[in-house]
């Protein structure tokens, strides 16, 4: 049986980070990964002739500057939006509405009273989103984890939040349960506007924009723009990739072993000790650290095992909330096709169709209910491909379809095509010309994402981001501080505080817990 | 129609709707007192017709008691021992197939939910009795074990029989193999036709059996087993005189003697085995189980916690509910549980004491008693010992095979 210092288990980006900073410290470090190439879900697969691309990840709000600035990424070349990604809100009734990078730091389409209201209110989001951004990048303060420097740094961000003045406080502690709905209508009156606004603070989690502490929802997105490398996205064109290979290349660079095709069947533990892994090909290897950064609910119940744990942990573990419910629909198109009014979809613009907060509501009720939306909402991107092949000038169409249930009333047989249908006609609408370049289009579901990409209910962050579960209380109260019951068993997934799309602060955050602890 | 309209009335002062056992009819046949009162959802008897003779009937004939209210699980399939072992803090593995354990289990603090009775009915078939209603407990920690567990609380009733006479109405029942059975173990048999299990199990640190069966043939059951009894001093009892004998013995009850976990709102009433003077139940040497690390990190610490200890006090008034104190000024503790023993004559308690690791304090323990006399209290200090239970100590209970009387 080979030996290691650490294993860590799955290469999505919070493994290879994980992997990448332990293996710097001077420790042998093997990854292993159930799928044939790293990336976890934002790797790139094969989708049609060759092409390769991310199939489920398409940009990323932003990837921490923490994790840029620690593994040394900038030597690496990540491509990043350097004007900022702008937005469209799509609308097939009034003007479409031009979102500003930075969150809509500028808008076109609306009057300058609009405007100047929303200037306030954004102003006011993230003011609040500082809350989130500066807990981010810490070990949460719980039952486990109470140095005093954590406490510290709690007790500094709340002091923070209250110096910014009384008025400010209150009016945090006033919103920051509330639906983004109420938020967006008293102040504002675009309707696009405020369907824009509800579509990014709900799009992943399982709330409506009229569910209650749905800003919650829209702070952490901000916190991450705040957060995130000189406050940049990833470029749609090849930039969740390039951050990804670099995280890879940093890992390798750090010597770093990998096996891939390697399913983990299990965590071997003797008396509550974590010793090694077992493969499904039967292959075993040992370690004294162990490091999972798949999705809490497969590390627990499925490689530790309910006969390892407290009633009470697989009790709390089994009551998180974690079925996706979002689907990715890629098509490939001839050619970048024309809108209505002419102009040409632009693949440097994110699409949103999101006409009014009605409509997000409406999506979100069906959802409730397990139904398909009838007028379902999505984001494009439009990446042009460029390759020796016959594609090269055709466009790929990521299309994320915001509200698609787990599991369906009825089944997914013939559902599939009809949601399909529903995303492409009403692009359609948009632009008429959409349908006729089609070369190929797959629709990824929950379900099927949770079984190509090994991750329970196929949920992008593992567990719900909601208020119930962030900080200290992600996944649970016991295990928010990465340790587990099981000595030497560390998670660092999405699961884990502060998760969220590429962000990658769970990662590190685990390993410098890890760091920490062997010091001991 | 006449008997009817009597249970009409009696009805009457009952507010909720309680369950009626199968052997309701018998022992409201028998009981005189109306008094009643709510054992987990049933309609059970305090006392039946007279409090004295009823106990006196467990420590020199034969008593009768209804354990139907008990809450009973099956636990059936190729992971009941790994289940099982998870779930309670003894080696199940250990434990031999048609033989009864007392046991316990814990929740993540090493805090005790509750105590009950398990009995291995083959190798992969156990019942679980308890006190308290466990059942989502017992489902969500079967998750991961092919294990089914059953709540056959309704379908399944129970009696107890105890006393030394007991032995010889089952003999006269035509049990075969009651003299060799063994405290502690059990078989299936039939009493005229009737499928029976019976244990050699009880509450009362006397000769006695318990013994389960299906809900249909009880009436026939319990008829058959009255008349055998007649000349054997067979009495139907209430909880009452169960409660004497079981403090008697030393035996303690959830939600009583001490909260269950599960229970506990203020989180230092919990207790963790030790505390409770079962930390022998406890196999560390197995495999993980619910609680064990707690168990095994509050070895380490020193703190000063409640524990239960048996007392015999001074005089011959009963302190129940009364309070401990040391040197007659700081209060060490209180009183669980409390009778004045006929059989040790003496005013015997369990109370939850905090004594402090040093022994210091066992010395200088005292009692005080509010003894209620014709509408004045008399206001007692009285002196306390701490021993080792049980109280009674009798050689019927596990003699083998039980004397022939």
């Amino acid at each position: 049986m080979k030996s290691y210092d650490v294993i860590v288990i799955g290469a999505g980006h919070n493994g290879l980070i994980v992997a990448s900073k332990l293996a710097s410290s001077g420790r042998k470090v093997l990854l292993i990964e159930a799928g044939e190439t790293y990336g976890g879900m934002a790797r790139s697969e094969v989708l049609f002739e060759g092409f390769q691309a991310p199939e489920l990840a398409s940009n990323a709000f932003g990837i921490s500057k923490d994790v840029v600035q620690d593994l040394g990424l900038s030597k690496y070349e990540i491509l990043f939006n350097e004007d900022g990604l702008k937005t469209v809100g799509l609308n097939t009734e009034n003007e479409n509405v031009i979102f500003g990078s930075s969150f809509g730091k500028s808008i076109e389409g609306i009057g300058k009273e609009e405007f100047k209201r929303w200037k306030e209110l954004r102003e006011k989001f993230f003011n609040q989103s500082h809350l989130f951004q500066r807990l981010a990048s810490q070990i949460p303060v719980g039952s486990n984890h109470k140095t005093f420097g954590s406490k510290v740094n709690l007790f500094l961000t709340a002091a923070k939040l209250r110096l910014q003045g009384r008025e400010q406080f209150q009016e945090l502690l006033r919103m920051i349960t509330m639906c983004i709905a109420d938020l967006v209508e008293e102040e504002l009156e675009t309707p696009s506007l405020k369907g824009l606004i509800s579509f990014d603070s709900t799009l992943g989690i399982k709330l409506g924009p009229r569910s209650p502490t749905s800003y919650l929802g829209l702070l952490y997105k901000l916190s991450q723009i705040k957060a995130s490398y000189q406050e940049k996205s990833l470029s749609i064109h090849g930039g969740v990739t390039s951050f990804i290979n670099a995280l890879f290349k940093s890992a390798e660079e750090n010597g770093v072993d990998f096996v891939f095709k390697g399913k983990v069947s299990s965590i071997i533990i003797s008396d509550s000790v974590a010793t090694g892994v077992k493969l499904e090909n039967g292959m075993e290897y040992s370690a004294k650290t162990i490091v999972s950064s798949i999705s809490p609910v497969n590390t627990f119940l499925d490689l530790v095992g309910a006969q390892n744990l407290e009633t009470d942990l697989t009790r709390r573990i089994r009551a998180l909330r974690y079925s996706g419910n979002t689907s990715k629909l890629n098509i490939i198109l001839e050619e970048i096709p024309k809108l209505n009014n002419s102009q040409n979809l632009d693949e440097n613009y994110r699409y949103v169709y999101a006409p009014s907060l009605a409509s997000v509501e409406s999506n979100f009720n069906s959802l409730k209910y397990n139904e398909l939306p009838s007028d379902p909402n999505f984001e494009i991107y439009f990446n042009k491909i460029s390759s020796e092949s016959s594609l090269n000038g055709a466009v790929m169409a990521s299309i994320c379809i915001q509200n698609t249930p787990y599991s369906l009333k009825g089944d997914w047989k013939n559902s599939k095509e009809v949601l399909m249908k529903k995303v492409i006609s009403t692009i359609q609408k948009l632009a008429p010309d959409f349908s006729k370049g089609i070369l190929f289009k797959s629709l990824l579901l929950p379900h099927e994402t949770e079984k190509k990409y090994c991750v329970a209910g196929g949920h992008w962050h593992h567990s719900e981001l909601q208020i119930d579960s962030l900080y200290s209380l992600r996944p649970t109260f016991d295990v928010s501080d990465y340790s587990t019951p099981i000595d030497g068993l560390f998670i660092c997934g999405a699961g884990t505080h502060p998760g969220g799309n590429l962000f990658g602060l769970s990662g590190l955050n685990a390993a410098k817990k890890i760091l920490r602890e062997s010091i001991k | 129609m006449i008997q009817s309209k009597e249970k009409n009335d009696r009805d009457i002062t009952f507010g909720k709707p309680l369950f009626r056992s199968p052997f309701y009819d018998f022992f409201a046949a028998q009981e005189t007192e109306g008094n009643w009162y709510n054992w987990n959802g049933y309609k059970s008897p305090t006392i039946v017709s007279d409090e004295e003779l009823e106990y006196f009937s467990i420590r020199s004939t034969c008593s009768v008691f209804d354990i139907t209210p008990l809450n009973k699980y099956r636990i059936v399939g190729s992971q009941a021992v790994e289940f099982l072992n998870k779930l309670t803090v003894r080696d199940v593995a250990k434990q031999n197939v048609a033989t009864v354990k007392y046991t316990l289990w814990c929740d993540q603090d090493g805090f005790v939910i509750d105590d009950g009775t398990l009995f291995r009915i083959s190798d992969n078939d156990f019942r679980l009795c308890s006190q308290e209603k466990h059942l989502p407990w017992l489902i969500d920690t079967s998750h991961g074990f092919d294990v089914e567990i059953i709540d056959e609380s309704k379908h399944v009733c129970g009696i107890s029989l105890q006393g030394p006479t007991s032995a010889s109405i089952l003999r006269l029942l035509g049990v075969n193999g009651i003299d060799n059975l063994k405290p502690f173990h059990l078989f299936q048999t039939k009493i005229s036709n009737i499928p029976i299990m019976i244990s050699r199990t009880g509450f009362t640190g006397d000769l006695g059996y318990e013994i389960f069966l299906k809900n249909n043939v009880a009436n026939k059951f319990i008829e058959r087993v009255w008349n055998a009894g007649t000349n054997h001093g067979i009495t139907a009892i209430g909880y009452n005189a169960l409660n004497m004998a079981r403090i008697e013995a030393g035996f303690i009850v959830a939600n009583i003697d001490f909260i269950s976990s599960d229970h506990a709102i203020r989180a230092n009433r919990c207790r963790r085995p030790d505390d409770l003077g079962l930390g022998w139940i406890v196999d560390l040497n197995k495999g993980f189980f619910n609680g064990k690390r707690a168990i095994i990190n509050s070895k380490l610490e020193d703190s000063e916690v409640f524990k239960i200890y048996a007392l015999e006090i001074d005089g011959k008034e009963p302190a129940e509910g009364s309070i401990i104190y040391y040197n007659k000024k700081d209060e060490v503790g209180t009183v669980t549980s409390a009778i004045w023993s006929p059989m040790t004559k003496k005013s015997i308690a369990l109370a939850q004491l905090k004594l402090g690791s040093s022994k210091s304090k066992i010395d200088n323990l005292w009692v005080e008693i509010y003894s209620l006399k014709e509408l004045q209290y008399h206001k007692l200090m009285k002196k306390v010992s701490i021993v080792k239970p049980p109280f009674v100590n009798l050689s019927r209970r596990s003699a083998c095979p039980p004397a022939k009387c």
